[in-house]
């Protein structure tokens, strides 16, 4: 009968229809799969107090163990608890001459109100503090769960967790400024099986992402006036009786859920559609920076086509930008479908692409992090470095090779030439392949994880090419996006993509090890090939260019010798001896040698002694020595006029 | 006797007492100059060895890399170069200040006496007022550091509660505005130093070496004309930062390889800018000797015609410095002091003083003192231009040195009342070589020297004039 049957569809499909809206998908999957293997799925209700600058939450945590081993504890990321001065972030931030906690003067902390899980009860008793990487019993920053009974491979397990954030004073990453509140490393995160093995660490000055993908369904109650931006995509919102508002928010195929707010956001929202379909670019400026809104919202664009084309889709419907309160120390920050960007009042956009920049680094992190989601407390060189590679590339495209960072009438640098120098800061205390807690400080860990792995990158094209490099790039990204891949995994796609088998000695020397790469010209010398006579006799004349090495670091260089009748021979070395001697007989005099000629060895820690000219130009020294005196007269000037 | 006359242009005044003391302008800047040159000297022989013949030097001689500059950097690092040339730039940045300061206080000797602005005179009058100049220095920042730091805590304090209200823009228009406030004070404190110092070398005149007192005056002065004087500072110095500023755009618009357009460039705004600095000690000078001319010593009873008047205010402030050096200033200095019309103790107050006090009290709208500052100046530049005015020689026997003081000392063709004493003195200097020994008459050389052996309590010991305090320490 039809009509009964047309009764009761109408509301089946409606009911069906109303519930789907709930379960929208915050991802493209072109066979609708979940596009990684959901280890979690977290429920969190939180209400944030936005005057005391706390927070309570509920959260629930269903935990898959796809490990393949009995798993008798679980542990977890209490990570807020890293703002107090015991904490090993403050021990570490302090030894680095950052004395956030003290000099802020208001901690965070993380508590535990109660926590149960299905079938096994209440487990308030059976938690305890660890610290696996430094043993800092005061750390606090690990939680872990002893479970009653193991948790069998392939089972689940349900906790139910009721816990208050007081959010720091934001110093570095999370807290809040004024009334801004970034939420960042705000809730209880359960740590990842990895290599047959809990997988937790302590959160340190200079890493703090670690964990497993899976599906965040979050609300957050707010005063109306806050607006918010968060992971995920909004699915609702609900206007309560005492003045708040909730919203909710789905994360899919995500390992971390972030969120931030403030009053004075103004909202800017934009579509890009990429090669999966429209991706929703979500932007929350504050009010003292619209009139850089378009600039930020343009260059988020710019990225997210290169991205797409150079290294594959952004598979998530959504990047939420926030553009943090000045002076919170939240600026530059990478969660995942969310990025904060940093920038300030009178950053010009006509010469200074460092607010771009930033963006461009931060979205590159959906990449390098969020989707190839790396170990970043212990090869931390596997997102920040590529990524900051990549930030190059991507930046050289956008703005010029030679003036992607600013661009005056007077003077210009590129992000490549900015990356090089931050590696020559530090160039040869640590290792790129050092664990991230390990370097000697945070300046080591900056210049060798950022600087050196994208110089590093950018001379290994030198070898392989920039196509090359990129194409394995974006094998690297297809193949271990939604997994937790290792640097041997990046380095056996490079080898693969190349079909390079000799490029071990090169990433040995630049990746394990700390020698330097230095190449310079040592001498040049033409004489009349009957040298012996006083008189000059003329052509031809023997010219001899005297190459040498001065670090550790073997690799092969290219010659350039110029002639005072224009012409110009070429040379490659391999650069394993000391020294080497190349000469030519030749109707005129050697004028000039270089080793790079095409300055693509990055890694070379002296440029200056690269090139050499037979002819003097004081042109240089005396520009330099005219700024000297300048600067030093005006102080004399300033100073007497004060004294 | 004061007839009126338009108000001066303090500008224009001090513009010209600079403009025609131009040497102490270019020997400041000469100093300046070659300390910095001599700063330079291990910083560009270091740089030689990287950059005269590197190719990547290319890319720092035209439009700057920075990336090459920071490759630079990192080398320099590597050696002791950084160190030595910063080290180098401080000790002489040091030598240079102390050079500075006895410039500065020589220019303003110079200013006040009207003694020709050589080097000399420079060192001199710095030499002479060093020390008085450094108590007035640290009395300075004493105050400086009382007002201002209050003012910058007060500041801080603003700004911490601004901060939770305010931020980018408005936070930086607040933080300047504010910032602004405590410059304009500390620039009012300055203008009050500078004036202190003038004080010092004007008071020297009268035998005045106080100065605390001449920070009082100075005080005085600032307080009864503070926006005239405070006015015609400011604009000086912002004439000064405005040329540098014009010189420094020149610049930036230049090729960048024009090495020595862009030194061309610097330099001039660097000159100009200490020619603003120049300028403000030129108005400063003027203003003060004008409304506050040296007192000197003269007979109440006698009326004075107004054209030695005239001429005495303007010898009195340009002619008073003596030399250094001179033994036959000291004579000169005793016979003087021995004169009745010289004993301030023994005299009715002078005419002159509530005369100058009411100029002060009415500075800015009394046309007297405008015809004051412009009989200082006008005879400032006659003194210079006719060196021979008419004084009669001295008596012999006044310049003999091993002579006791006449008892009752009866001028020899001078009428000390009628012809005050820096008159003769600058015949007297019109008769000597500048700096050098006495010529025929032996008279004594420059009017710096007078002003500090009047200092000497030693020299006017039983001249029957009171002799002016010794300061403490």
């Amino acid at each position: 009968m039809p009509w009964p049957r047309s009764r009761f569809l109408f509301p089946i499909l409606f009911l069906i229809a109303w519930s789907a809206r709930g379960q929208v998908s915050a991802v493209y999957s072109p066979d609708g799969q979940p596009l990684s293997q959901r280890v979690v799925t977290y429920w969190i209700d939180a209400s944030v107090n936005t005057e005391a600058k706390t927070l309570d939450a509920t959260e629930s945590l269903e935990y898959h163990n796809l490990s393949g081993l009995p798993l008798s504890t679980i542990p977890f990321h209490l990570y807020l608890n890293a703002f107090r001065p015991q904490s090993t972030f403050s021990r570490e931030s302090h030894r680095n001459g950052l004395s956030v906690i003290i000099e802020r003067g208001e901690q965070g902390s993380i508590d535990i109100r109660s926590i149960s899980a299905e079938n096994y009860g209440d487990l308030a008793k059976n938690t305890r503090f660890i610290a696996p990487d430094d043993g800092n019993q005061d750390d606090h920053t690990v939680m872990e769960v002893t479970l009653p009974k193991p948790l069998a491979p392939g089972d689940v397990i349900r906790f139910q967790i009721a816990f208050h954030d007081k959010f720091p004073l934001s110093g570095a990453r999370t807290g809040y400024t004024r009334d801004f509140i970034m939420g960042a490393q705000w809730f209880p995160k359960v740590g990842v099986v990895w290599h047959g093995e809990w997988n937790c660490h302590q959160y340190h000055a200079d890493t703090e992402f670690f964990a497993d993908f899976g599906v965040y369904n979050v609300k957050l109650t707010l005063p109306q006036r806050y607006i918010v931006g968060a992971g995920g995509i909004q699915t609702a919102e609900q206007v309560n009786s005492d003045g708040t508002r909730t919203l909710s928010f789905r994360g899919e195929d995500i390992h971390d859920f972030a969120w931030a707010a403030s009053p004075h956001f103004e909202i800017a929202d934009d579509t890009f559609t990429n090669s999966l379909g429209p991706v929703k670019l979500h932007a929350l400026i504050l009010a003292s920076h619209a009139d850089q809104r378009a600039r930020y919202v343009s260059v988020l664009k710019q990225t997210m086509q290169k991205y797409d084309e150079w290294y594959g889709p952004y598979p998530y419907k959504q990047i939420t930008l926030i553009d943090p309160e000045p002076g919170s120390d939240a600026g530059g920050m990478e969660y995942p479908t969310l990025i904060t960007g940093d920038t300030n009042w009178w950053s010009p956009s006509w010469s200074y692409y460092a607010p771009e920049v930033t963006v461009i680094h931060e979205f590159g992190h959906q990449y390098w992090y969020g989707m190839v989601a790396s170990n970043e407390f212990e090869e931390p060189w596997l997102d920040e470095g590529i990524n900051s590679y990549t930030e190059s590339k991507v930046a050289d495209s956008l703005y010029g090779k030679r003036t992607s960072l600013f661009n005056a009438r007077t003077m210009y640098g590129s992000d490549a030439g900015y990356q090089r120098f931050f590696y020559l800061l530090r160039p040869e205390q640590d290792p790129i392949t050092r664990l991230g807690w390990k370097f000697a400080d945070t300046d080591s860990y900056g210049s060798i994880t950022y600087g050196k792995t994208a110089t590093a990158l950018d001379t290994l094209e030198a070898i392989v090419g920039e196509q090359t490099l990129r194409r394995a790039l974006r094998v690297y990204f297809t193949r271990y996006r939604f997994q937790h891949p290792t640097g041997t995994d990046f380095f056996n796609t490079l080898q693969e993509v190349s079909g390079r088998t000799d490029l071990g000695p090169y990433l040995m020397q630049a990746f394990e090890g700390t020698d330097l790469l230095d190449y310079l010209i040592e001498s040049i010398t033409s004489d009349p090939l009957p040298w012996w006579k006083t008189d000059d006799p003329g052509p031809p004349y023997r010219s001899s260019v005297v190459v040498g090495r001065k670090g550790a670091f073997v690799f092969p260089v290219n010659l350039e010798v110029g002639f005072a009748d224009g012409s110009k021979e070429h040379a490659t070395w391999d650069g394993v001896d000391r020294w080497s001697r190349f000469s030519w007989d030749k109707p005129s005099r050697a004028v000039y040698a270089t080793v790079d000629p095409e300055g693509k060895i990055g890694l070379d820690a002296n440029s200056l002694n690269n090139g050499y000219s037979v002819q003097h130009d004081r042109t240089a020294r005396r520009k330099l020595t005219n700024y000297w005196v300048f600067a030093q007269q005006l102080l004399a000037q300033w100073l007497s006029f004060l004294v | 006797m004061q007839t009126a006359r338009p108000a001066p242009n303090l500008l224009i005044r001090g513009f010209r007492l600079g403009l025609r003391n131009w040497p102490c302008l270019v020997w400041v800047y000469a100093a300046n100059l070659v300390f910095a040159l001599l700063a330079a000297a291990p910083f560009t022989n270091g740089l030689s060895l990287y950059l005269d013949h590197s190719l990547e030097a290319r890319k720092i001689a035209g439009t700057l890399d920075v990336g090459s500059l920071g490759d630079l950097w990192i080398q320099l690092n590597k050696t002791s170069f950084v160190h030595m040339v910063m080290r180098t730039a401080f000790w002489l940045q040091l030598l240079e200040q102390l050079v500075l300061f006895l410039l500065f206080a020589g220019c303003l000797a110079v200013f006040v006496s009207a003694e020709p602005p050589r080097f000399s005179a420079l060192l001199r009058g710095g030499l002479a007022f060093f020390w008085r100049f450094v108590r007035a220095a640290l009395l300075a920042g004493c105050v400086a550091v009382a007002v201002l730091g209050t003012l910058l805590g007060l500041r801080a304090v603003l700004l911490d509660h601004a901060d939770a209200v305010y931020v980018e823009r408005s936070m930086f228009l607040l933080a300047v505005l504010s910032g602004a406030v405590v410059l304009l004070v500390g620039l009012v404190v300055r203008l009050w130093w500078d004036l202190v110092e003038i004080y010092i070398v004007r008071n020297a005149i009268e035998g005045e070496r106080l100065v605390r007192q001449a920070a009082l005056q100075a005080l005085r002065v600032l307080s009864r004309n503070f926006y005239r004087l405070g006015g015609s500072f400011l604009l000086a110095g912002i004439a000064g930062v405005s040329a540098l500023t014009l010189c420094l755009y020149l610049w930036k618009i230049l090729p960048a390889h024009q090495v020595w357009g862009a030194t061309l460039l610097g330099q001039l705004g660097l000159f100009l800018l200490l020619a603003g600095r120049i300028w403000q000690r030129g108005i400063e000078v003027v203003f003060v000797m004008s409304i506050d001319p040296p007192r000197v010593n003269r007979d109440e009873t006698d009326e004075i015609p107004a054209a030695v008047e005239e001429e005495m205010a303007a010898v009195t402030s340009a002619e008073s410095m003596p030399a250094l050096g001179d033994p036959t200033l000291r004579d000169l200095v005793k016979k003087l002091r021995n004169e009745p019309w010289a004993n301030r103790d023994a005299l009715p107050e002078p005419t002159v003083e509530p005369l100058v006090e009411s100029r002060v009290e009415s500075s800015v709208e009394s046309t007297t003192e405008s015809s004051v500052e412009s009989m200082t100046e006008s005879s400032i530049e006659s003194a210079r231009s006719d060196p021979d005015v008419a004084p009669e020689p001295l008596a012999p026997a006044s310049l003999n040195q091993d002579a006791p003081p006449p008892a009752d000392p009866t001028p020899d063709k001078l009428d000390p009342v009628r012809e005050p004493y820096t008159v003769l003195l600058e015949r007297h200097n019109a008769k000597l070589r500048l700096g050098g020994k006495p010529a025929e008459e032996a008279l004594p050389e420059g009017p710096m020297e007078r002003a500090n052996i009047a200092e000497d309590p030693d020299q006017n010991s039983g001249s029957g004039k009171k002799s002016p305090k010794r300061p403490r320490s």
